[in-house]
């Protein structure tokens, strides 16, 4: 791991103490990496959504891609040691409707495990269930691909399914200086709140930094307890120029009051490993999304689904 | 950053097309592959995820769960935390609900996307949140490189959201938490041209 020094300030501590949580005893989460407890703990982490991604195909205006990457942190040149879990369904749901609901779905299914694993895409198909849950649309496959390869589907969708380097940006260490609730690591289970005690008094590592700032507390201290002793002063993220204060000239700094920003320097944490993720990559024809549909608007969202519900 | 090479096989006899595709290898070719045969098994969400950090961001930790296993539509906790959030920030005021206007926003929590959209607005140069934030004329969904992070804390704490015309500014925005001042990426994590876009494993 490399980390930019980050010298003298309250804030390299508070930076330093997560980065150690984050690779030692406690990996965390970013854009929703590690999201939860039961999905961070799992033995195979390909349940665990890092990021989903809806653009035009940059070499085909005909086209969308959709992408979802799981499977959080992998280090350096161990991309290719992590496989998706078979015994999961990863799914695009994708809706024409006010109401939100889907009305077509793109799904995904691993078959086998290890560098030998074969991975399957169906859609878009008119899913066989609206709702969490939900069956394979068996009727609709189109094609399979080996693990780390891409295909050409018999309907015009190209797929792959492999390793790729994670490219989700964010300053976590300066995120968790405020809001240290967001770290799973913090939590000892998912029914946790990590609350402050005489034992662990308030501050990070322990999940309750936000009821610090009195502006947060009403919405992330839900059981009211009072501040601790160990609070940071001042919630902000870094590379402010010096002199940079909370407030703008006419402004009133919103409820946290005006006060000096950082200037540590800013840290891309998600490129410290620097760390690869699993990816979904799914290029659509745009026909196979609007044919038959009276709009060009769609919503999308994706989920993974297990035979257990757990 | 090294570039991903595509070389598509076409298996006429399969119907089916296999590319070798890894950043750090060279094009393989494979045999086709027998497709498999899905039992109708039933299967029970348990992660959901459209907008990043927005759960993050918004939502106490134990409530993560509450909206990983509920459809965006329907999800139990996840407006109100929003309100509550913003309401927290910037007290509604007789004229001005930030709260409201902003989990009218980002609820559902899904993405907004026009099949028919352009580019994305020339004042962020990105395409998440563009389609919600200016009337629908730009794709929306999110691209890759999209510095989503930033646009979220912008319109949490900044003024992003007066800055589009959603609703009047208050002079309520924080500036040390607006930006996350990651200007330069490496190049590395940047997307590609060819499909599947991501960039390579490292």
């Amino acid at each position: 791991m490399k980390l930019r020094p980050i010298l003298g300030t309250v804030t390299a501590v508070v930076a330093l103490t997560a980065a150690a949580l984050l690779y030692t005893a406690h990996p965390v989460k970013s854009s929703d990496h590690q999201d939860t407890y039961n999905l961070a703990t799992r033995a195979n982490t390909s349940a665990d959504i890092t990021d989903v991604y809806v653009f035009p195909a940059p070499d085909n205006a005909n086209n969308v891609v959709f992408a979802m990457n799981v499977v959080p942190l992998i280090p350096p040149g161990m991309g290719t040691t992590k496989f998706f879990d078979p015994t999961l369904l990863w799914q695009f749901k994708i809706s024409h409707q006010s109401s939100g609901v889907e009305d077509q779905v793109i799904q995904m299914t691993a078959k086998g495990t290890g560098s030998a694993q074969t991975l399957s895409v169906y859609g878009p198909v008119a899913p066989n269930e609206v709702g969490t849950t939900n069956t394979v649309v068996t009727t609709s496959n189109d094609g399979a691909v080996a693990y780390n390869t891409a295909g050409a589907m018999s309907n015009g969708v190209t797929f792959f399914a492999g390793p790729r380097s994670d490219p989700f940006f964010f300053d976590l260490f300066a995120f968790f200086t405020f809001l240290g609730d967001r770290n799973y690591g913090t939590h000892t289970s998912q029914s946790d709140p990590g609350l402050e005690t005489s034992a662990n008094p308030e501050g990070l590592g322990n999940g309750d930094v936000a009821s610090n700032i009195s502006g947060l507390a009403p919405s992330y201290d839900k059981t009211g307890n009072s501040p601790g002793p160990n609070a940071p002063a001042m919630a902000s993220f870094n590379g402010f120029a010096s002199g940079t204060m909370s407030t703008s000239s006419g402004g009133n700094g919103g409820a946290l009051g005006a006060y000096a920003c950082s200037t540590n320097p800013a840290s891309d944490t998600l490129d410290a490993g620097p760390f690869n993720v699993l990816s979904y990559v799914v290029e659509v024809p745009k026909s196979l999304l609007t044919t038959g549909f009276n709009t060009s608007t769609i919503h999308v969202w994706a989920t993974v689904s297990s035979s257990t519900g757990s | 950053m090294k570039k991903v090479n595509l070389t598509l096989t076409v298996l006429a006899a399969a119907g089916l097309a296999l590319t070798a595709c890894s950043g750090n290898s060279p094009n393989l070719s494979h045999p086709p592959i027998v497709v498999p045969t899905a039992a109708a098994q039933k299967y029970i969400q348990i992660e959901l995820l459209s907008r990043p950090a927005v759960k993050e961001v918004f939502e106490p930790f134990q409530d993560h769960q509450k909206s990983n296993v509920a459809e965006p539509y329907s999800d139990p906790t996840i407006d109100a935390d929003i309100v509550a959030t913003e309401d927290a920030l910037r007290p509604p005021t007789a004229t001005l609900d930030y709260g409201k206007t902003l989990a009218s926003v980002l609820y559902p929590n899904a993405y907004l996307v026009n099949l028919a959209g352009g580019a994305p607005p020339a004042a962020t140069g990105q395409y998440f949140l563009s389609t919600e934030l200016s009337g629908g004329t730009s794709f929306g969904g999110r691209a890759p490189n999209d510095d989503v992070v930033g646009l979220e804390l912008a319109a949490l704490f900044g003024n992003a959201l007066s800055a589009v015309g959603v609703i009047a500014d208050d002079h309520e925005e924080n500036n040390c938490l607006s930006a996350q001042n990651i200007s330069t990426h490496d190049p590395a994590k940047l997307s590609t041209s060819n499909f599947p876009y991501l960039p390579a494993p490292r």
